[in-house]
Formats: C-alpha cells, sequence, structure tokens
C-alpha cells in the first residue's frame, strides 16, 4: 500500500500555515507552564510529581485537542474545497483514505510530544520520574489521540461539513474532559460520579497518570487497568473508524 | 456500429435485453448504461438512462442546468452509487468494479479543487503516485503534462498563484495523469481565454485520434459541441431526450439544418446562383453574396450536395460554413417546455 | 478556706459528714489520676487503646514523606472486645482551624483491623506526604465496628510543622523554555524559506 497521501498529509502540515501553529503554540505553552512551575513562588511548592501532573494533563489535553479538530476537518474540508473528488477517483480506498489521514494525524500528536520531552525532563529533573513520565504520556496520549482522530474523521466524512463536525467533535471531547476539569472531588466520589469516571478513558488516562506521578505506582502492572480501559476504547473507535469508511461519498449534486 | 449500439437502438425498457450484459467484457472504451436512475429522496436527478458510447467516440453530453449531467458523469465514475439500473464503463460494472474503472477513466469536473501549497510538478506527481505509477515514470509524466496543457512557465509556483483558467489547465492535465482510456470532461474550457480553448480542443483531438481515447463531454458551448462531437445526448429533467450524431439530432428536433454559402460579388456569380438547382436566400454583403440554403426537400439534402452544385457551377467560393445555431435551435428545441414554443411560434418565432 | 476549715471542724462532731468528705476525696482523686495519664487512656471503654510510638513533635519539609506509626491494643479481657473496626488519621490544620483533606497527603486514609483478640496489640502505619507548609495536629483514631455510636479511641496527639520549600530552580528550565521554542522556530522557519525559494515565492 503506498503512503503517499500520508506523505503529502504531513508536507502540507509543515508548509501551512495550520500546521505549523499547533507546534510552536503548543511549545510556547509548555514552556510558559514550565517556567511559571519552576519559578513561581507559589507554584513551586508543590511537589514535582504535581509538576509532572500538571504538565502531562496539559501535554495530553493540546494534543487531543489539536488531534479532534484536524481529523474533524479534515475530510470535510476537502469535500468543501472539492479536492475530494479527484483524490475519491485513483485507485485508493475510502478505507485508505481515512486511515492514512488518521496516521498523519497521529504523526503530528507525536511531533507535539517529542517536543513536550525536553520539558519533562527538566521539571522531573532530581526525581526518579523521568522515563515514567515521558513512557506514560506517549502511551496514553498516544490511545487517546488516536482514539478521539479515528470518532473525528468518521463524523467529518458523515457531516460532510466542516462547522458541524468540529463543533460535534469537540463537543464529545469536552463530555469525556469534564469529569476531569469540572467534577469537584465530592460528586467524584458519588456513584455518578464513578460510574463516568469507570467508563471514561480520559479519566482513567488522567487517574493513572496520578497515580503514577504523584503517587509513584510507576509499574505497567499496577496501571494495567486504566491502560486496558483506554486500549478499548481506541479499538473500539477503530472499529467505528473501519466500518463507517467503507465507502465515501462526496456531496449530491441536484 | 458495434453490437453494443445496435443493442442499444433496438432497447426500449425491456431489462430482459440488457444491454450492459450483452457488452462484451473485454471492450476497453465503451460506456454503456440500462435504466441507470438516482434518486436523492423524493427527487429523481437521473431517470432510467439509456446511453451507449462506443470506443473512439467523442460523446457530446448536452442538457441545461440542473438536467442531471453532473450526476451521471459521477455514476460512470463509480463516484456516488445509481438507485437503479445498471452501467459499465470501459468493460466494469460501476458498483462491483469501480476500483478497477478508476484506473483507467480521468475526470475533469466542472469545478475542481486543489492543494494550494504544492505547485503544478508535485500536484501532479502525488496524483500519479496515488495511481501506482512508478516515481521516475511519473515525474516525466508530470512534466510532459505540464508541458502540454502550457503551465511549463509556471510549474513551479504554487496553486493558490494560479488563476482560473491555469487551474482548468492542471485539472485537465490531472485527468490526463494515467493515460486514461476514457475521459468525462464537465466543461472543459470553462474560464479558458479563447487561445487556451483553443488548446484544450487540439489536445482533445489529438488524444482521440492518436490514441484512441474515448471522450465524453458535458458542454454548454454548444459550438465547441457540435465541431468536436461525433455523437451528442440531450438530457432534461434527468431523462433522454434525444441521442444520435447532428444532423439526426435534427431531424428528431424538427429543425432545419441550414448551409450558408459566400461567394464573391459578380454578375456572373448571380447568374450561376440563379441557376442553381436549390433554393436559397440571397442578400449582398459589399463584395461578397451570401446565400442560405435549408437542408430538406427544397433545399439541397446535406452538405455534400452543396459543394458538388457549386463546384459545377464554377463559382469563386469565399466561404462555405453550418452556422453554429443550428445546434443551438435544436437544443432549445429539446430542453425549451412546450408552452413556450408554441408562444415562440405564436409571437412569430420571437424568443 | 474559712468555709474548709468551719467544714473539717464540724466533721469531728459528725460521722456523715466525714464519710461523705472522704468519698469525694477519693473521686477527685481517682479523676486526677485518670487525667494524669499522658499514655491516651480511651474516654468511653477501658478496652482499646490505640498509641503514638513514633515522634510526637516532627517537623519536615513541604514535599517531604513522613512516618506516623503507633499501636492499637485490646487491654480488655471479655471476649466481647475483640471486634474489629478501622484505624485511621485526622490531620487538622492550626492555622487555617480546618481539617486537612488527605486526598494528597497519604495514599492509605484507613487501615481495617478485622478483630483483635484480648491482650493483642497490632502496628499501625502511616506514610504522609507534607504537602502545604503551616502548622498541623495529628490524631490516630480508631472506630470499633460493634460500638459505632461511642465516640472514637483516640490516641495522643502529634504536633507536625512543616516549613515551605521552594524549589525555584530557573536554571534547569530556561535553556529549555527558550531553546525549544527557538529551534523549532528556526527549524519551520527554514522549511518554510526553503520552499518558498523553490516555488519562486522568494525569488
Amino acid at each position: 500500500m503506498t503512503l503517499e497521501l500520508y506523505k503529502s498529509e504531513i508536507s502540507g502540515n509543515f508548509y501551512s500555515l495550520r500546521g505549523t501553529s499547533w507546534i510552536v503554540a503548543a511549545s510556547l505553552i509548555f514552556s510558559l507552564v514550565a517556567y511559571l512551575l519552576l519559578t513561581d513562588k507559589e507554584l513551586s511548592l508543590l511537589d514535582q510529581g504535581e509538576m509532572l501532573f500538571t504538565l502531562s494533563e496539559i501535554v495530553i489535553s493540546l494534543g487531543t485537542i489539536m488531534a479532534v479538530t484536524s481529523a474533524s476537518s479534515t475530510i470535510s474540508t476537502e469535500i468543501e474545497s472539492k479536492t475530494f473528488e479527484s483524490l475519491l477517483l485513483t485507485p485508493t480506498s475510502s478505507r485508505q483514505i481515512a486511515f492514512q489521514k488518521l496516521l498523519s494525524i497521529t504523526t503530528s500528536w507525536f511531533f507535539l510530544y517529542v517536543i513536550a520531552i525536553p520539558y519533562l525532563i527538566a521539571i522531573s529533573n532530581g526525581t526518579n520520574l523521568s522515563l515514567s513520565s515521558i513512557l506514560y504520556i506517549g502511551i496514553y496520549g498516544t490511545l487517546l489521540v488516536v482514539g478521539f482522530s479515528a470518532i473525528s474523521i468518521a463524523l467529518s466524512a458523515k457531516l460532510k461539513s466542516s462547522k458541524n463536525s468540529v463543533m460535534v467533535a469537540l463537543m464529545v471531547l469536552l463530555i469525556m474532559l469534564a469529569p476531569s476539569i469540572f467534577f469537584a472531588t465530592s460528586l467524584k466520589k458519588s456513584s455518578f460520579g464513578m460510574a463516568i469516571e469507570n467508563i471514561n478513558p480520559v479519566s482513567h488516562a488522567m487517574n493513572s497518570l496520578d497515580n503514577v506521578l504523584v503517587d509513584n505506582q510507576q509499574s505497567l502492572f499496577e496501571q494495567a487497568s486504566h491502560l486496558l480501559e483506554v486500549s478499548i476504547f481506541a479499538v473500539i473507535c477503530l472499529a467505528i473508524l473501519t466500518y463507517s469508511s467503507r465507502r465515501f461519498e462526496v456531496s449530491p449534486v441536484v | 456500429m458495434t453490437a453494443a449500439s445496435r443493442g442499444m437502438r433496438s432497447l426500449v425498457t425491456e431489462s430482459k435485453d440488457s444491454p450492459a450484459s450483452k457488452v462484451n467484457a473485454n471492450d476497453n472504451s465503451s460506456i454503456i448504461t440500462s435504466g441507470l436512475s438516482k434518486m436523492y429522496e423524493k427527487l429523481k436527478a437521473v431517470d432510467s438512462l439509456n446511453l451507449a458510447v462506443d470506443s473512439g467516440d467523442i460523446f457530446g453530453f448536452l442538457g441545461p442546468n440542473g438536467a442531471g449531467k453532473t450526476t451521471t458523469i459521477r455514476m460512470l465514475c463509480g463516484l456516488i452509487p445509481p438507485s437503479a439500473g445498471i452501467a459499465r464503463v470501459a468493460g466494469f460494472d460501476i458498483i462491483r468494479e469501480s476500483m478497477k474503472i478508476r484506473s483507467v477513466i480521468g475526470l475533469l469536473p466542472e469545478s475542481s479543487g486543489f492543494y494550494n501549497w504544492m505547485n503544478a510538478e508535485e500536484y501532479l506527481f502525488h496524483f500519479a503516485l496515488l495511481y501506482k505509477i512508478e516515481p521516475s515514470v511519473a515525474r516525466n509524466r508530470a512534466l510532459r503534462l505540464i508541458e502540454k496543457v502550457g503551465l511549463a512557465e509556471k510549474a513551479h509556483a504554487p496553486i493558490s498563484y494560479y488563476s482560473r483558467g491555469m487551474r482548468q489547465r492542471l485539472g485537465l492535465a490531472r485527468a490526463l495523469i494515467n493515460d486514461p482510456r476514457i475521459i468525462f470532461l464537465d466543461e472543459p474550457t470553462l474560464g479558458l481565454d479563447p487561445s487556451g480553448q483553443e488548446e484544450i480542443r487540439k489536445i482533445l483531438l489529438e488524444l482521440n485520434r492518436e490514441k484512441g481515447v474515448t471522450i465524453f463531454l458535458s458542454s454548454h458551448a454548444l459550438g465547441e459541441v457540435s465541431s468536436l462531437c461525433n455523437k451528442i445526448a440531450v438530457i432534461n429533467h434527468g431523462q433522454l431526450i434525444a441521442k444520435g450524431n447532428i444532423d439526426e439530432l435534427r431531424a428528431q428536433a424538427g429543425v432545419s439544418n441550414t448551409i450558408v454559402v459566400r461567394v464573391v460579388n459578380t454578375p456572373a456569380a448571380r447568374l450561376q446562383l440563379s441557376n442553381m438547382p436549390f433554393q436559397g436566400k440571397t442578400s449582398e454583403e459589399g463584395s461578397l453574396i451570401s446565400v442560405t440554403f435549408s437542408e430538406g426537400s427544397q433545399g439541397p439534402s446535406n452538405y455534400d450536395n452543396v459543394i458538388e452544385c457549386i463546384i459545377k457551377q464554377g463559382l469563386q467560393v469565399y466561404d462555405i460554413r453550418r452556422p453554429d445555431t443550428s445546434l443551438e435551435e435544436v437544443f432549445f428545441k429539446f430542453t425549451r417546455p412546450k408552452n413556450v414554443d408554441s408562444d415562440a411560434e405564436k409571437n412569430g418565432g420571437v424568443r | 478556706m474559712m468555709a474548709a476549715r468551719l467544714l473539717l471542724a464540724r466533721s469531728y462532731e459528725s460521722p456523715r459528714i466525714t464519710f461523705t468528705l472522704c468519698g469525694l476525696l477519693a473521686l477527685l482523686g481517682y479523676s486526677m489520676v485518670m487525667l494524669l495519664d499522658a499514655s491516651g487512656a480511651s474516654p468511653s471503654s477501658d478496652d482499646i487503646l490505640v498509641k503514638v510510638t513514633s515522634p510526637t513533635e516532627v517537623h519536615g519539609s513541604a514535599g517531604q514523606i513522613i512516618r506516623i506509626e503507633g499501636t492499637i491494643s485490646n487491654v480488655g479481657s471479655k471476649s466481647t472486645s475483640n471486634s474489629g473496626g478501622i484505624a485511621y488519621i485526622s490531620i487538622v490544620d492550626l492555622v487555617a482551624k480546618v481539617p486537612v483533606d488527605l486526598e494528597d497527603w497519604s495514599a492509605e486514609k484507613g487501615l481495617y483491623i478485622p478483630s483483635i483478640e484480648p491482650g493483642q496489640s497490632l502496628p499501625l502505619e502511616w506514610n504522609v506526604r507534607l504537602v502545604k507548609a503551616g502548622s498541623y495536629t495529628i490524631d490516630i483514631l480508631f472506630n470499633r465496628d460493634s460500638d459505632l455510636s461511642s465516640p472514637p479511641f483516640s490516641s495522643s496527639k502529634i504536633f507536625l510543622t512543616v516549613q515551605p520549600k521552594f524549589n525555584l530552580n530557573p536554571e534547569n528550565i530556561l535553556p529549555v523554555a527558550f531553546g525549544v521554542p527557538a529551534v523549532l522556530l528556526a527549524i519551520l522557519g527554514s522549511v518554510n524559506y526553503y520552499r518558498g525559494r523553490k516555488t519562486g515565492i522568494y525569488g
């Protein structure tokens, strides 16, 4: 299978303002947060594990937002700019188109993750958390990005409108992020909150990172249940994309 | 006349005698449809279309806006599935073998988008690779096509800088990148200046004559259609109204053909014209005399008759032409609503 | 003083007054002995004893992990006094005057003891991360399953003082905070400049 579409998507990201601005903006945010954590008097009272956890939340949140925004408009933008027709005419199947686009978005996440590594190393300096933070952020970030991107691409092809698909995809992401961001500790501990946390892959990822970085439970065995939940989420999303990408169509002309 | 087209002529709506089933699967450059339809909820975009395009034809596909031309082309290219009916393109079924069809066809849509960050060379190279052409072959082919469509000077500039006409040329180059056996063109000369239009026509004729490429042309430029196409179909409200060559269409429309002959204005010429076996409307245009003959019972039966007669008379001919307006008349005849026609007749033929 | 002398004088005259006085004095003495017992005897029952075995005055700095150790003993004799319960720690912020949410301080907030036989003594242990600077008291408490309506058994207090810890470390972060964006901009700028030259935008 030729990966020509994947290569052109990556090139397009590098040569376009949208693609490069994401990466630069992310690095500036990481710089600001890391600088504040280590130089602001109040923030620096935090334990290094807490600092790492804060930065890891930001890395994963930024990664998933970037992935969802790109993925939810990837096919609808091609339809709206009338480039999709010529793409569908090539002997590249709809499924190949979908998965090569997914791969390009995952690669963009990978670049963001690589940029975050120096910050993680700087903040974890003096602890034994460097390797764990890099490993777990890589694993959870990749699984979440793959999952959310897959769903977003499927939405993009179905809705055929960038405005609608971006809005719906971001809403789905917000609902998943809500328990970690908006729920108070008391609500999290209620039966409703715990039920939500049990099925929410983002909650699993964040709780696992908390266990690793703050509570020092670094072994894979200890985080196995969380890893499994997030992996299942990614697999389900990939299955949805596989099913929905059997055949892509352009917008009707009547 | 191929077996396929003979099959089409005898076909009404009999699904048992579906011409698609009579098509030789090895017939690599034909298009055949039988009962091809497309519904969008309650709206019938294409209704029971029966077409046959032989290998090597330049086939004109006419119709007013919203007639179903684009939908038909998209179905034939395998971009959208039909709601009913069957079709074969280059011997492949459009539903079950759409991937094979893509390898042998090219399409220039009416409005096509481009990846604006690429330049022409990168764009064509990208598509050549998507068509699984070897990179070295792809590169050479891309450069050759850029040269052919007249974009060599701007090959390295980003497509975002291209004018409408340049994008149209690039779109044609993309449609040809995989060396297709059948090309679908939807308004190929739209946005082009006259020299650009001429160049496109030359390219298409060259492809047809030298490589036997079948061309399926949808255009509102009737002059272009009449000069290029050997077969024409007219579609309206999703239904096929008429098909055949230009003379057959004229006959079906009941529109008389006209031939205009202009000769040098001399007293001898005036005498010779009066001795012509055909009656024509004569008008003097300075140093020329223009005679308009209507083909039919009172005039020459065809173009060749006129030429034969002129040669016999020894007239000094300036030019002989068949005005394009005759196809326009045919088009209007088929596509205008009937009450408008009768009103026009009442008003002395005013459109 | 005058009243006491009068009472004493009268007691010589009446034996009842003498007896009552002695009883009152004995009761007072017993209460004093109970109050003076620094090992923290249970106020409600005398069969469970919770003691602190680690230092009762602790000084640390924020981020540090300290260990709180104690014992729980069943000093009763009855077989019915061997029911289990939950041992837990309670931390009170003396500056803010609020109890502390142990969410970030300790991973194991409660230790369940299924049963404790008469005469048995079990060790208790908590690792506590000092999250925030300030002054605190820590109590080890035990809630018996069979008597939830009674107040918990409590140890004596541990007094904890946490000094703030400043992680101010700009030397580590400045090269990264400025360097990474700079390198990125340089790479992306070069790529786009090269691209612009190739496509003729920059001549």
